[in-house]
């Protein structure tokens, strides 16, 4: 096997330690950068790993329709009528492709004393439930029982999930009613049977920052059985004083990305049914999309992403051209030496593709280090861009799902998953660099002139 | 006798400014095996430049080289070099830091004349041009400039080429240090059938070659031939 000469060119450069110790550095921090780059890319690693966190949706918000007090019977209808109408829009929303589910609140508040000087007494709030991720969806978790199913919420069981600050024991039956201004009392209507008992996670900012959220005494509970309730109170008249909301209202995306362009539909859906409510010379809705955290968490992650991704693209192109000039420079103090190769009969490609195949060599163990480094400090950069946001870290507690313990982000964030083509990549991109580097100052070095003169003729 | 060499209406010209430098034109000439040749001139003349063109280093030529019957342009400059002809420089052209087996063996390994690099026969043939063995494994910086030339001129043998090309061997070495590096010559012409193609200013060295050469009027002339 004919080898020798291969071998000795391979040796030549590899076992000059200063100067393959400097070609391997300059190698190893421009491979570090462009695994960054690919790993810590424009794609969708970072929105994955937001998105594996969070569940992202739309809130509208201030959709509050108010009984008012003293008002004209034709009012209550009215006012009905347009509450009604939005549910209708909520459930037809909930209809497009993007939407994986809606959720809202009916809210009303239910108190079961008066007194002249304190004012309402006890109070419970009732919360509307119609998803059965609600727990899941807004941080309060189990300690006991059983939260609602899909069929009962839809179905409108009389099932009740209360706060554990309450005194109600699984089991309990209580009597859902009204205060009644006039009569001092209680008004009944409906029993309902108490099967889980919640509590707060811990650490919830966004509970702190949210009050519109379950209180200390709210009652969870279908939907369905306030929409009824407040049917049969818009029937019998009897909605004076009576406070009662529709509040919450959230569309969770099947996917994380169609976030922005979702917002568009949404904002058209929305004036579309202004136009309606419009013409049916009611007052225009107040539905207005709020900025829900994770859209904004998104797009400031993907702004600082942005600007990491300018800083990494320049070090790496500085990388690039110190690689070209120090490959040209050392190559160059080889010319003599290439021209007995060339003398003894070696073409000049194969002369190059042999340097090149040195440096290579190196590039192929240097891109392997940088590869795994560029993981590892793309994956701490992510946590941390993560965990600096205040703001994402409320979501994180408030939106991830209840198997994570949420006091403690670092669980809810999950590492990168490693991707090999991105790795691939990386690797091509930085031995195409020294292959180009190589070539070009071989094209340089090895012209007709040099060596047909090589050192030796005079 | 058979040519192994021929040129044939040679041209060749540098770029100078706007214009052309010639340097030869319509040049023919023939070289056989076994003969040792000389080519003198003055500087400037384009002895280098002859030398280049027959070693198939510089393809910027117009005319004919033809080695063994085919032009060498159609054998590939790169395998003419490889299988055709072997070149000894002035100032040696060794790989500095490699000792002498290392750069004998590398240039075995590029010549598509040799099969398989035999080390034995390396140092063995070192050994007959005065290099032993002790010396043959120290890098060739650190040998004498007669000794350098030496290895250059085994290089060549080991090699196997037909045509060997010289461009004064002796430019950088002393009186017997050249002397003994004409008697290696004379003796590959001679004994071994090779075709030995040295340029020189010596004229004293150059009477000692079967052919005398010189460059005159663009052309390559004869000066004498001696049986
Ligand atoms: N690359 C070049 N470009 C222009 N002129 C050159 C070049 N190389 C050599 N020359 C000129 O060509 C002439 C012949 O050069 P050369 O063959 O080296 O002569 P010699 O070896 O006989 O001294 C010289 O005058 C030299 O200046
Ligand atoms: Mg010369």
């Amino acid at each position: 096997m004919k080898s020798y000469y291969l071998r000795n060119v391979l040796n030549q450069i590899i076992k000059k330690k200063v100067e393959t110790m400097i070609i391997f550095s300059i190698l190893l921090i421009m491979s570090l950068f462009l695994s960054l780059i690919h790993f810590f890319g424009y794609d969708d690693s970072m929105e994955a790993n937001i998105a594996n966190t969070l569940s992202l949706r739309y809130e509208i918000g201030n959709t509050h329709v108010v009984g008012p007090e003293g008002s004209e019977i034709t009012l209550y209808d009215y006012h009905h009528d347009y509450f009604e109408r939005i549910i209708t829009w909520i459930e037809e929303v909930e209809k497009e492709e993007e939407i994986d589910y809606a959720d809202y609140n009916i809210q009303m508040d239910l108190y079961s004393g008066y007194d002249k000087e304190m004012g309402f007494l006890t109070g419970y709030r009732l919360f509307g439930v119609s998803n059965e991720n609600y727990l899941l969806d807004n941080h309060i978790e189990l300690v006991e029982g059983r939260f609602l199913s899909q069929e009962e919420i839809d179905s409108g069981v009389p099932y009740i999930i209360v706060s554990n600050e309450t005194s109600l024991k699984i089991g309990d039956h209580i009597s859902l009613g009204e205060a009644d201004d006039e009569n001092g009392g209680i008004h009944k209507d409906i029993t309902v049977e108490v099967i889980g008992i919640y509590k707060h996670k811990k650490q919830s900012i966004y509970y702190e920052k949210n009050d519109s959220f379950v209180n200390s005494q709210g009652v969870l509970l279908s939907n369905k059985i306030l929409h009824d309730l407040l049917l049969t109170k818009v029937q019998n008249e009897t909605i004076d004083s009576y406070h009662y909301s529709l509040n919450h209202i959230c569309f969770y995306l099947k996917d994380y990305q169609d976030y922005v362009g979702f917002q568009d539909k949404l904002d058209s859906l929305i004036r579309k049914f202004n136009r309606e409510i419009e013409a049916l010379e009611y007052i225009p809705s107040n539905l207005t999309i709020t900025e829900t955290n994770t859209g904004s968490i998104i797009q400031s992650v993907m702004r600082i992403k942005n600007v990491y991704q300018v800083i990494f693209s320049i070090v790496f192109i500085i990388t690039a051209l110190i690689l070209i000039s120090s490959i040209y420079y050392l190559l160059k103090k080889k010319s003599a030496e290439m021209s007995v190769y060339y003398s003894l009969g070696q073409s000049k490609l194969k002369i190059t593709l042999h340097y090149a195949l040195a440096y290579m060599l190196i590039g192929v163990v240097a891109v392997l280090i940088g590869i795994a480094i560029g993981y590892f400090i793309s994956n701490q950069l992510s946590i941390m861009m993560l965990k600096d946001n205040v703001e994402l870290q409320s979501e994180l507690l408030k939106f991830t799902s209840t198997t994570l313990d949420s006091s403690n982000i670092n669980d809810n964030i999950q590492t990168l998953s490693f991707n090999g083509v991105k790795a691939l990549y990386a690797a091509i991109e930085t031995l195409a660099v020294v292959f180009i580097s190589v070539l070009g100052s071989m094209m340089l070095i090895l012209n007709d002139r040099i060596l047909s003169r090589n050192g030796g003729w005079n | 006798m058979e040519h192994v060499l021929e040129v044939k209406h040679l041209n060749y010209f540098y770029p100078d400014g706007d214009g052309k430098r010639i340097i030869f034109e319509d040049c023919n000439i023939s070289f056989s095996c076994g003969r040792f040749y000389a080519i003198l001139g003055d500087s400037g003349s384009g002895k280098t430049t002859f030398l280049s063109v027959i070693a198939g280093l510089d393809k910027r030529y117009e005319g004919e080289v033809i080695y063994e019957g085919k032009e060498i342009k159609e054998i590939g400059l790169d395998k003419y070099r490889r299988s055709g002809v072997s070149m000894v420089f002035q100032s040696y052209n060794l790989i500095p830091h490699l000792n002498a087996i290392e750069n004998c063996l590398i240039a075995m390994d590029i010549s598509s004349n040799v099969s398989f690099l035999d080390k034995k026969k390396v140092v063995e043939l070192l050994a007959k041009y005065g290099i032993d063995e002790k010396k043959a494994k120290r890098k060739v910086n650190s040998l004498s400039g007669g000794e350098q030339q030496r290895v250059a001129i085994v290089r060549t043998i080991l090699t196997e080429s037909k045509v060997i090309i010289a461009d004064e061997p002796t430019g950088n070495l002393d009186q017997t240090a050249s002397q003994s590096i004409m008697d290696a010559f004379l003796q590959l012409a001679h004994e071994e059938k090779k075709c030995v193609i040295m340029v020189t200013h010596n004229q004293k060295l150059a009477e000692m070659a079967d052919v005398q050469l010189m460059i005159d009027q663009k052309k390559m002339i004869s000066k004498e031939e001696r049986k």
